[in-house]
């Protein structure tokens, strides 16, 4: 019971400080210089007037707090507007670029956990050893190195010189669109995307087990003559997830606002790339829609990974 | 185990498709639920019509395969409604799907399109006449008549539908300051079916009219929109699936990654030389991979070409074919007339060193700019001598003027643009010679621009796509224009360029703009770069491909040759 009175609790609490977010991104939006329709006029005979009667038009002309206002007040009738950069609806326009974005970081995030976690684990089981020095190094140029960098040295080598996968998009030129095609231009940006990952993974597994493993409770499980896969499974991984699902929390952003170098270099139509567009023009609308996917999402990855705390360690209450 | 991993497996991949695949089939399915009955029907004729001439060509399709194109641009396309951007990447695949009454040419001159004649009355030079090609018809079949570009230019006309390029109607009769005056006629009207007359304000050379005005006037057809009420002009389905007359049919797309068009085999100009053409938005790091892979057949030109390194490798592949293309556009430092005055800006101008940054940074690829026109421009005044590279002079000239150089100037510049970045410091060296202290100032196009209409800004590098006709930047210096980014307060620029518009003949304008090249020097608002060729690679199945037009909005598609 108290579990639902927490969850009710805590999703009253996301709306103030989901308005919050929304407020914050668009007074910041509107203070940046320039406006949609300096980009939208971008021609030699754009007049002064045409621009004016434009703006009074969009209501751009208003104050801000008044087309904050009119536009919290659009959402709240479930319309995000339209975009007026291409007049699309908002909402069809993210929905659009939600699934690449999702699919391409979900397969990254899989990519992290699948070499990562073992990696991690294995790392802090034998720490100075061959295996720790190989993953920790892995980690370290992994996460050092810029995803626009590990990006164009595999499109050098497996795009031009061995020709294993292409160099972007999401299906080729013939017309089909098959899933084989498209995971064979899935591979190489979720690729790059997990090498990151993979390499903060690592560290972060690799200290939560590391302090854990030299707990008493392991210490009491060794020595009731249990073998080391138990040990390190049932007893020591499972306290070291709480840390480690904190990491997966921070991810949530990641995972739904995409990944804008790695979605811009490969040509992968996802949120990130949508974002980049409407921040250079200025289109507010899609600007905001998007921060209402992410601010929603954070809020909601938030509250589902305090309630896996509670889950992995009964110790933890929700008063 | 094994059977439910891979049921797992299978689930996991279903699930990919429908997520990211998906975008497209999804959209694409959407928009055939939304399609109006006429755009339903549209479809049908033209399958028919391509499905007959599949059968007639079946050996040629079954040994030959079919021919795709696929041609790269760095930015996506925003909307596919054409009188509502600016934006060039949007005008790439817009020209594929609608046709214009002209096409406008590098070297001046121009060629039919929608229209096969043109003319302008020769004694009040105000009514353009327009005869449309008979055998223009729209993807579904129906003919292109006069009343479709009737109905164009009263949608670009209405002042309930908010359209972008509401100033390439302005000069027409029927308009004041750039809105509709119903209680006038309006200035475009049909003769008949095939001749459309349009009416203007003022006398204005053909040139102009052609060059300026109709180079982006895309007709859009009147039988399929003239019951879409203003309200819904720019939202309704027709955009999501457009018919036009042009080389081009829609196929699909996938927002931000490309769109496909199927060749329009019935196009009245030329039937085109491939099957299908896919645009596809590919990063400016990734050209030159994609075109020695083949995933990419062509660069767009217009905005998106390759860097020096690229190109020159490209020219070492075997499978392409790289040119480099002498370009209309030009590159300028603005500098803010009310913060220096002109003899500080023509030593400016003495104080850059035009050659370093032609031959350092173009490697050659370009020439330094004496003004806004090239001088292989038909209107380059060819007593304008090059701009001497002295800083000795500028130098004590900045001296002389009692300028205050105590103070830090700044230097706007667009980030991600390459060239320009190298360029800054170049000219932030070049400005340090003659004793003037600059910091370089990297913001996004859209801050650069709103600072240089507002004049809040010392000097920023702006580049312009020029064009054929002489009069495209005296817009730029024009006292109280949007685009008078100098901030420039004498108006005998803006008069030179006007008296050139009064006239009529090459001949008779020539001198003014001869007159306006040399004042346009001395006072200097401007500190002129340089023009740089477009550097451009395509695959050698390619031919008949005329890159010094596509930043002028004409690629010609219909004219390119494809190889099996």
């Amino acid at each position: 019971m108290n579990r639902y009175r927490y969850i009710i609790k805590r999703l009253l609490t996301s709306i103030p400080t989901f308005i919050g977010i929304t407020i914050l991104v668009y007074v910041v939006a509107s203070l940046a210089p320039s406006s949609p329709l300096e980009i939208l006029f971008n021609d030699p005979m754009a007049t002064q007037a045409e621009m004016e009667e434009m703006s009074k038009s969009l209501g751009l002309d208003q104050p801000v707090i008044i087309q904050y206002l009119r536009w919290l007040w659009q959402l709240l009738q479930g319309n995000l507007g339209t975009s007026i950069r291409t007049n699309g609806d908002v909402l069809s326009m993210i929905l659009g670029r939600i699934g690449p974005t999702l699919v391409l970081t979900g397969v990254a995030m899989l990519l992290t956990a699948l070499i990562g976690l073992p990696l991690g684990i294995m790392s802090a089981y034998k720490p100075y050893s061959k295996w720790d020095y190989i993953s920790s190094g892995f980690s370290f140029i992994g996460s050092a190195m810029p995803n626009f960098f590990a990006a164009l040295v595999l499109i050098y080598l497996l795009c031009v010189k061995v020709r294993l996968f292409p160099t972007s998009g999401m299906y080729d030129s013939s017309g089909e669109k098959t899933v084989l095609m498209f995971i064979h231009h899935l591979i190489l940006p979720a690729v790059v995307l997990a090498i990151q990952q993979i390499g903060s993974l690592i560290r972060q597994c690799r200290g939560s087990m590391l302090e854990v493993l030299q707990d008493d409770y392991v210490r009491t499980a060794r020595a009731k003559g249990l073998t080391e896969m138990p040990v390190l499974v049932f007893h020591a991984l499972r306290n070291a997830w709480i840390p480690l699902v904190t990491w997966f929390g921070m991810q949530i952003p990641f995972l739904i606002g995409g990944a804008v170098v790695t979605e811009q270099i490969f040509g992968w139509p996802g949120l990130g790339s949508l974002m980049v567009q409407s921040i250079n023009a200025r289109d507010y609308p899609v600007i905001m829609g998007i921060t209402v996917f992410i601010a929603v999402a954070v809020l909601i990855g938030n509250l589902i990974v305090d309630l896996v705390y509670g889950l992995l360690d009964p110790r933890i209450r929700y008063d | 185990m094994r059977k439910s991993w891979m049921k797992t497996a299978a689930v996991f991949l279903s699930m990919a498709m429908m997520l990211g695949g998906c975008a497209d089939p999804t959209e694409t399915e959407t928009k055939a639920q939304t399609e109006t009955q006429a755009q339903t029907e549209a479809k049908a004729q033209t399958e028919a019509a391509t499905e007959g001439e599949s059968k007639e060509e079946g050996t040629k399709t079954e040994s030959t395969g079919t021919k795709t194109v696929t041609m790269a641009m760095t930015s996506a396309w925003d909307t596919l409604i054409p009188f509502n951007t600016t934006s060039a990447s949007s005008d790439a695949v817009i020209e594929l799907i609608f046709d214009k009454l002209i096409v406008v040419k590098a070297d001046g001159s121009f060629g039919p399109r929608l229209a096969k004649e043109w003319s302008i009355d020769d004694e009040t030079h105000t009514k353009v006449t327009f005869v449309l090609d008979e055998n223009a018809k729209w993807h579904d079949g129906t003919p292109v008549t006069a009343d479709d570009v009737v109905f164009t230019a009263e949608v670009m006309a209405n002042p309930d539908i908010n359209v972008v390029r509401r100033s390439k109607i302005a000069p027409f009769t029927g308009m004041i300051d750039g809105k509709r005056d119903e209680s006038q006629e309006f200035g475009v009207k049909k003769i008949d079916d095939h001749t459309v007359e349009f009416t203007m304000i003022k006398a204005t050379p053909l040139d102009y009219m052609l060059d300026i005005m109709f180079r982006d006037f895309y007709v859009i057809p009147k039988h399929l929109l003239k019951d879409v009420s203003a309200e819904d002009m720019l939202t309704c389905d027709f955009w999501k699936a457009p018919v036009g007359s042009g080389p081009c049919i829609y196929e699909d797309e996938i927002a931000g990654e490309r769109i496909s068009f199927k060749a329009n085999k019935d196009y009245h100009l030329q039937t085109p030389d491939f099957d299908r053409l896919v645009v596809k938005v590919v990063a400016s790091s990734n050209l030159l991979s994609g075109l020695m892979n083949g995933e990419i057949d062509l660069v767009a030109g217009g905005g998106t070409i390759l860097s020096n390194n690229d190109w020159e490798m490209a020219g070492q592949q075997e499978n392409l074919v790289t040119e480099s293309v002498p370009s209309l556009s030009y590159t300028y430092m603005s500098v803010n007339t009310k913060r220096f005055p002109q003899e500080v800006r023509q030593a400016i101008n003495m104080a850059i060193n035009r050659d370093a940054l032609v031959n350092n940074l173009m490697r050659g690829e370009g020439i330094s700019a004496p003004g806004p026109l090239a001088p292989n421009h038909p209107y380059f005044n060819e007593e304008l001598l090059p701009i001497p590279y002295d800083p000795e002079t500028a130098k004590q000239m900045v001296a002389d003027s009692g300028f205050d150089i105590s103070k830090t100037y700044q230097l706007n510049i667009t980030a991600g643009s390459e060239l320009v970045q190298k360029a800054a410091p170049m000219l932030q060296q070049d400005l340090a010679k003659i004793g003037l202290n600059i910091e370089i100032v990297s913001t996004d196009f859209a801050t650069l621009l709103s600072n240089a209409r507002k004049g809040e800004y010392d000097f920023c590098i702006i580049s312009s796509g020029g064009s054929p006709d002489p009069g495209e930047s005296v817009m730029n210096v024009t006292p109280g224009h949007i685009n008078n980014f100098s901030q420039n307060e004498d108006p005998s620029l803006g008069e030179k360029g006007a008296e050139g518009l009064a006239a009529f003949t090459y001949e008779k304008r020539k001198p003014y703009y001869d007159e306006y090249q040399m004042m346009l020097r001395e006072q200097s608002p401007f500190v002129f770069l340089y023009l740089k060729n477009d550097l451009v690679a395509y695959n050698k199945r390619l031919s008949n491909i005329h890159f010094e037009d596509f930043s002028l909005l004409s690629r010609s598609v219909w004219e390119w040759k494809v190889e099996d």
